[in-house]
């Protein structure tokens, strides 16, 4: 019985464990066909794997400058000046939430663009001022979450330790925590804004619909309570905390325009 | 992190792919704006090399949008089993040759192969990147192989590869 191509090419490439891969090497041994077979993969193997290795760091300014460039689109694009009455879908925060509401077409951030009432909308009563402060926090944390991630894919400088094997996760630059902290913590204030907006617009509502969105809200804080607290420092993890509250803060306009519109 | 680590492969997957330098750097650039977009929709143990070719991929469709007049033949290929000198291929003229039938795969065999035997990536991540059933991506690759050998094995006989 041959070993297949297949095989044989994973033994090459170490993904055989030790006992299978002794098997296959007797096997090939005392069989010409299979040792045929092997070393064509060998050779395809180096021809390929010799070719010169392009040269990437150079890269790395263009994309800080696309970055750079995709910043102010974030922060005050298509998210903020959408026309009243449109509003995002909005369902459960984490790892249940619609891939429409954590990214925009081309994955744009959700935590980067957090739907905060528009100023225009509600100028000139205390709930206006209120919403205001609340998107320059969501927009602080949208900053701060954006600084964490351009540091954590920046290039290490060169060094001894960059010729070794880093996998992801193997260290964080604690800029990327401080900035995920105070993105955190920006998310925090703009919900704690909100969360008083929401007191004030409750009496207001269906008392059946109220305890609905009371119970919803308290869901979504509890897990953002539990995801913030397993998130630890892993960024990614710390990421998807940032969107789940920029769902969190979604949720909360919501519940304030529905208000709105149910009268005084 | 991640760029450092991953930038080299990627960019010298779309290299391979695109076959344009400047491309492929533009590539390169694109494929990590859009890694750092979507970094939160990875999801907990998705391997990061997979989704990063994945994007990389999308990335070289894109811009191969124009047609090409490249067709490739589908028969049975019949690969002729005489000696197979190893230190014949690694030659300078082999590198030539090696081009010369990577660039008479289609794109995406070609991306396929090179994720394999380049990028060492498992069928199941080559799966992801691609977008492709586990069962396409084995048959690609050994498709891909085949035809690759057919055109090694012609140089090894001396015969004029184009």
């Amino acid at each position: 019985m041959h070993v297949t191509a297949d095989e044989l090419l994973a033994l090459l490439l170490g993904e055989v464990g030790p006992a299978r891969a002794a098997e296959v090497g007797a096997h090939v041994e005392r069989c010409a066909e299979c040792a045929r077979e092997l070393a064509w993969a060998r050779a395809e193997r180096a021809l390929i794997a010799r070719r010169p290795a392009p040269r990437a760091d150079a890269l790395w300014e263009g994309i800080v400058a696309r970055l750079a460039a995709q910043q102010p689109t974030s922060l005050g694009g298509s998210e903020l000046s959408r026309p009243a009455g449109e509003r995002d879908p909005v369902g459960p925060v984490g790892e249940g939430a619609s891939p429409a509401r954590r990214a925009g077409p081309f994955g744009q951030r959700a935590s980067a663009s957090p739907v905060i009432p528009r100023a225009s909308a509600v100028s000139s009563t205390p709930a206006s001022r209120r919403a205001r402060w609340a998107r320059r926090a969501a927009a602080g944390a949208a900053v701060a979450a954006a600084v964490a991630v351009g540091i954590s894919l920046r290039p290490r400088p060169p060094g001894p330790v960059a010729a070794e094997a880093v996998d992801e996760g193997d260290s964080v630059d604690p800029r990327a925590l401080a900035a995920l902290d105070k993105a955190e913590g920006d998310y925090r204030n703009a919900a704690a804004i909100l969360e008083k907006e929401y007191e004030a617009a409750r009496p207001r509502l269906d008392p059946r619909a109220a305890r609905r969105w009371d119970a919803s809200l308290q869901q979504e804080r509890a897990q953002l309570g539990g995801a913030s607290a397993l998130a630890a420092k892993d960024p990614n993890a710390r990421l998807r905390v940032l969107d789940g509250y920029a769902g969190y803060l979604r949720t909360l306009h919501e519940v304030i325009e529905q208000s709105e519109e149910a009268g005084p | 992190m991640i760029f450092d680590r991953h930038a080299p492969g990627v960019r010298r997957f779309l290299g391979d792919v695109l076959r344009d330098d400047a491309a492929a750097d533009e590539a390169t650039q694109e494929t990590f704006v859009r890694a750092h977009a979507r970094l939160s929709t990875l999801a907990d143990g998705t391997r990061l090399t997979g989704w990063l070719f994945g994007i990389a991929r999308m990335v070289f469709l894109e811009q191969i949008r124009r047609p090409r007049g490249r067709s490739l033949e589908e028969a049975p290929i019949e690969i002729d089993r005489g000696p197979t000198p190893e230190a014949a291929l690694l030659s300078r003229e082999a590198d030539r040759v090696l081009d010369g039938a990577l660039l008479a795969l289609s794109d995406e065999r070609r991306a396929a192969l090179l994720l394999r035997l380049d990028h060492g990536l498992g069928y199941g991540e080559i799966a992801f990147a691609m977008g492709w059933p586990l069962q396409k991506v084995k048959n690609e690759i050994h498709r891909a192989r085949l035809q690759l050998r057919e055109r090694l094995a012609g140089y090894l006989e001396g015969e004029p590869c184009t």
